[in-house]
Order: structure tokens, then sequence, then C-alpha cells
């Protein structure tokens, strides 16, 4: 898993780092707010681990604009800060998970791994989608009814994603910024063409499409 | 203390009032009296005509045994008084007629009288109310005057005792992992432990000074803080490389008056920010001669206004807590103990820089 690691105390950020490195996660880390967004916006992390209190922008902030930018990667705070309301901050503006200093690595594990199973994180899954469909993230098919069915990368991303936000309207930047690296943008065309490739092997109930926003997949 | 107040006031009204009305009332039953004594000397008749009274007067004219002659009051009359009040009216008995034309009393009865009061009453009342606004307005005004540095400087120490006690957890934290690592023996590790509780250490010392300044010697011997400036800088740039940051040092043999413990915890401060604030791969430059300690960062730099401002104990330069606070505040506070001249420079996006001027060193 990508992990992105935001922690300003270099002792603790290189102990952490060291810990989940270990574990085969590929870890960068950073140190303020402002690399943070430099290395979040150039290029894509399955999970960021922030801290609220660095120099230059704190982590609520970090977070803030990047769910601005309806950018949804799975984020868990790692903080010193014990107040409710800074953890009701963090929920509100779309945390995942929030750890309070000091915790235990092994908990820190946990938490991940959870997160990656409940956002199939690492593609080395089978994600069931329903009784007849199951899509094979490492051989990248669709098996529906036991046919099996060709599909690309992408296609498999974006499937993947609709699944993990299910019955949510979710439009075509959204998708954009979620399934593609952020410098580039497939036309909107493009998008079309695989959406329309799924319907076909999944079925045309799954997906709606609502006029003027975008997609939503039903389950 | 305000109702005491204007209940005196509202009763020494009451009483003004009703004396006065008394003497307007004497007035006119005197009048009615020299009229009915002219009336029977110059043998002329009386008629109610001849009685002229205000509306809210009421009079009656009765005879020794108390029967009424004329009169516009209905309710029976106290004779043996001159003045009383009853059911809300005033009444005046005037016997200066003395038989004349068969009168004896001459009365004077006044009915609006509680109608006067309950004004008064109510006149009193909002004066009351407009006194105790305003006081208590004044009041506000005076405590707040009073009690806002108070509360300004208490929200300061409570911010500062947070931030410290945050800025002490994440090093707390890297201390707690670091102990209970598998690989607990290794050099690396044993480095970790050395250098949190290191940083640990010197947040405690400053938390010390901060709340528990001693005073500094009168008699201090010369110390060679050049050598202790150096074994300083292994601690920050075994720290600083983490960050690939590159420590730049040129620094010469210097001797000063000043406690070894201090001239650490200004140092530290100085470059423990330098590090902080400088982003990865950049250069911290440290030169230390003739007296003069300059430190140069490549970090976000401080606009000027803020610059200011952050010798202010527990100011924060930047929106997010922790840091800045008390380090620059006891970086000040030596200075100001030991006679060393502090300057601060700073180019936002390009680095700040700290220049010590120390008077008076030994080289």
């Amino acid at each position: 898993m990508k992990i992105l690691l935001l922690e300003d105390d270099l002792i603790y950020s290189e102990l952490i780092a060291n810990y989940l490195k270990a574990k085969n996660h590929d870890v960068q880390t950073v140190y303020d707010g402002e690399e943070a967004e430099e290395y979040i916006y150039f290029s894509k992390f399955d999970l960021l681990l922030l801290d609220i209190n660095v120099p230059h922008i704190n982590g609520l902030e970090v977070l803030k604009r990047l769910r601005g930018e309806k950018i949804s990667v799975p984020v868990i705070f790692l903080t010193s800060e014990d107040s409710i309301g800074f953890l009701e901050q963090a929920y509100s503006i779309g945390c995942n998970d929030y750890l309070k200093k000091p915790f235990e690595l092994k908990e820190l594990s946990i938490r991940i791994n959870y997160l990656n199973k409940t956002h199939f994180i690492e593609n080395k899954l089978f994600i069931i989608i329903s009784d007849q469909i199951t899509l094979d993230m490492s051989n990248l098919v669709i098996i529906k009814n036991k046919e099996t069915f060709s599909v690309s990368k992408k296609e498999a991303n974006i499937l993947k994603y609709f699944f993990t936000n299910k019955n949510k309207i979710i439009d075509i930047d959204e998708l954009i910024v979620n399934v593609w690296e952020y410098n580039v943008g497939p036309s909107i065309a493009t998008i079309r063409t695989y959406i329309k490739n799924i319907r076909k092997i999944i079925g045309t109930d799954y997906f709606t499409t609502i006029k003027g926003s975008g997609y939503r997949f039903n389950i | 203390m305000i109702l005491l107040i204007g209940w005196l006031v509202f009763s020494s009204h009451v009483k003004q009032h009703s004396e006065l009305e008394r003497s307007k009332m004497d007035l006119i039953a005197n009048d009615f009296a020299h009229k009915i004594i002219q009336a029977q000397m110059q043998k002329l008749n009386l008629s109610k005509k001849d009685f002229k009274i205000t509306k809210e007067l009421k009079f009656g004219l009765y005879d020794a045994s108390g029967k009424e002659k004329i009169t516009q009051i209905n309710e029976a009359i106290d004779f043996s008084k001159k003045f009383y009040e009853k059911d809300g009216s005033l009444y005046v008995i005037n016997k200066s007629t003395a038989g004349h034309m068969g009168i004896s009393y001459v009365v004077i009865k006044k009915t609006s009288f509680h109608n006067q009061i309950s004004v008064m009453i109510q006149n009193t009342i909002a004066i009351m109310l407009g006194v105790y606004i305003m006081i208590t307005v004044i009041g506000f005004y005076l405590a707040k005057l009073f009690i806002y540095p108070i509360q300004a400087q208490r929200e300061k120490l409570n911010n500062f005792i947070k931030d410290t006690t945050h800025e002490i957890n994440t090093p707390l934290a890297a201390l707690l992992l670091s102990v209970e690592s598998d690989n607990f023996f290794t050099e690396k590790n044993r480095d970790y432990i050395r250098l949190s509780a290191k940083k640990i250490s010197n947040l405690y010392k400053d938390l010390t000074y901060v709340f528990l300044k001693k005073n500094i010697k009168k008699e201090l011997e010369f110390t060679e803080i050049s050598t202790i400036l150096k074994k300083e800088l292994d601690y920050h740039t075994k720290l600083a490389t983490k960050k690939k940051i590159t420590i730049h040092h040129k620094i010469e043999t210097m001797h000063y008056k000043i406690e070894e413990e201090d001239f650490i915890r200004l140092t530290n401060n100085i470059i423990s920010n330098a590090i902080k604030y400088t982003k990865r791969n950049g250069e911290i430059t440290i030169s230390f001669n003739q007296g003069v300690l300059i430190v140069q960062d490549t970090g976000i730099g401080i606009t000027e206004e803020k610059l200011n401002k952050i010798f202010e104990r527990y100011y924060r330069a930047t929106n997010e807590v922790g840091g800045f606070g008390i380090g620059l505040d006891i970086v000040k506070t030596i200075c100001d103990n030991y006679n060393i001249k502090v300057e601060v420079d700073s180019k936002l996006k390009q680095g700040t820089t700290f220049k010590l001027s120390f008077k008076n060193p030994y080289f």
C-alpha cells in the first residue's frame, strides 16, 4: 500500500515509517502541511496518515482542501490533540479514523488493515459485488455466473470506486481525481465508454445515470 | 441598596407632597372661614356658589354638633382631628369660623391624593431602574477593564500549557515506541531513544525555566561556549539529517560569562526552530566568530508584522498550534539576562536569520 505520513517529529516519523515499511508498505514521509500537499497532488496514495499540529498548513486544513477537491483517499489522523472538539472537527471534515498519541504500532496496523478491507485499497483482492458478480482485481476480470469477462485496469478501478461509494451520486470530476493520476485527465467521452463497457458485462440495472450530475451505483 | 435609597427618596417625597397639599388646603379652608365670618358681619347670605373650589377638592360646612349645612362630602368626618388621611383622601378640618353663620367646621377634602402617589411610585421606580441600569453598565465596564488583562494572561497561560503538553506528547510517544521495539538493542534504536529523551528533556527544562526562573549567579566564570555549541550541534545534526537538511557551521573559540545550561537553552531553541521550519533538503548556516552568533535557515520566514511579535510570550507565528511560543520568549529572557543583543531578520519564503551579539566576550 502506498502511504503518505505527515509527522513533524523526525524520530517519531522515522519509527512509524520503519514499521510500515517492514509491513511491506511504500511510505513517503513529509514534515509539514505544504510538503504533504505537494506530494498528494503530485502522485496517488492509497492512505494518508496525518498529524494535525505541523508547520505551515495543519493536518485538518490539508484534509479540508483535499475533500474540497473531492479526493476521497482514506485518511487516519495521528495526533496529540485529545479534545473531543478536534475529533469532531476531523470527522466532520471527512477523516476515516483518528488515533491519539501515544498508540501501539500494532493498533495502527490493525486500523490500516481494516481500512484496506473496507476501501479495497490493495488490488490483490476479489471484490464480491453480488451473488453472481465478482471483480477479480489481480487478474482484471469480472466473473459473472462462472463466466469470465476481461476488463481494462481503468474499468476495474472505476467499478471498484463505484462499488466502494455505492448508492451515492458520483460525478465525472470526482471519478477523474480518484481513479486517474492528478496530472492526467481523460475526456468525458472516454469515461462514458468505460462505463458503457462495464454496464454491458454486469447488466444495466446497477448504474443509474443522473442527468447533469453523474452516475449512481445501486446495490 | 438601590431599593432602600428608592424607598427613602419615595417616602420623603410623599411626606413633602402631603404637607404641601395640606398647606394648600389649609389656605382654602381659611379663606372659606374668612368668607363666612365676613358674611355674618356684613349680614350677607351665603350660597354654594360663594365657595369656589377646584375639581379635585371638595368642601363641607358643619355646625357644632357635626350636622352638615352645605356639603359635597358624603362620608362621616372625624372632627376631633385637624388633618388626616383616609382611603387615599386627605381631610383638613378648620374650626376658625367659631360658630359664625352657625358653622363650626369647614372641611376640605382632596380626593386624588392616592392617584398622585401612584404616579409618584411609578416615577420613583422608573428613576430607580434608570440608576440601576446605569450602575450595572458602569460596573460591568469597569470590571471588564480590570479583568481583561487578567483574562488575557490566563488564556495565554492556558494555551501555553496546552501547547507544551502536546509538544511533549510526540517525543514521548516516540520514546515509548523505541523502548518497546523488537530491535531494541540496535545502535539505531538507541539513537532514537537518546534523541527523543533529549527532546523531552529540553522541553522539560524550558518549562521549568519559564515557571521556576531562578536568579542568575552574580559571580560568573568565563565558560568556553564554543565547545558547548559544537557538542549540541551533534544532536541537531543527527535530527537535521533525517530531514536531509545540511547544517554548515564555522565556530571559533569563545568564552563568555554565562551558565552552561542557559547557553544550551538559548541555542537549542533557535536551532530547533530553524530545523522545524526549514524544508527537506534545506540548509542551515551557523557561524560564531568575534562574539557574534548567526543562525540562518532557509525556512518559511516570518512576515514583518509578525516579526515584532515573536518575542511576546506564547505568541504563535503560524495559526497551527505548537512551536514558537515559549521558545523565543526564553531566547529573549536569556539574552536580556546576559547582555546579549538579539536581532531577527526574515524574508517570507526565503528564511530567517538570528543574530546574537555577545557583549565583552573573551576569545
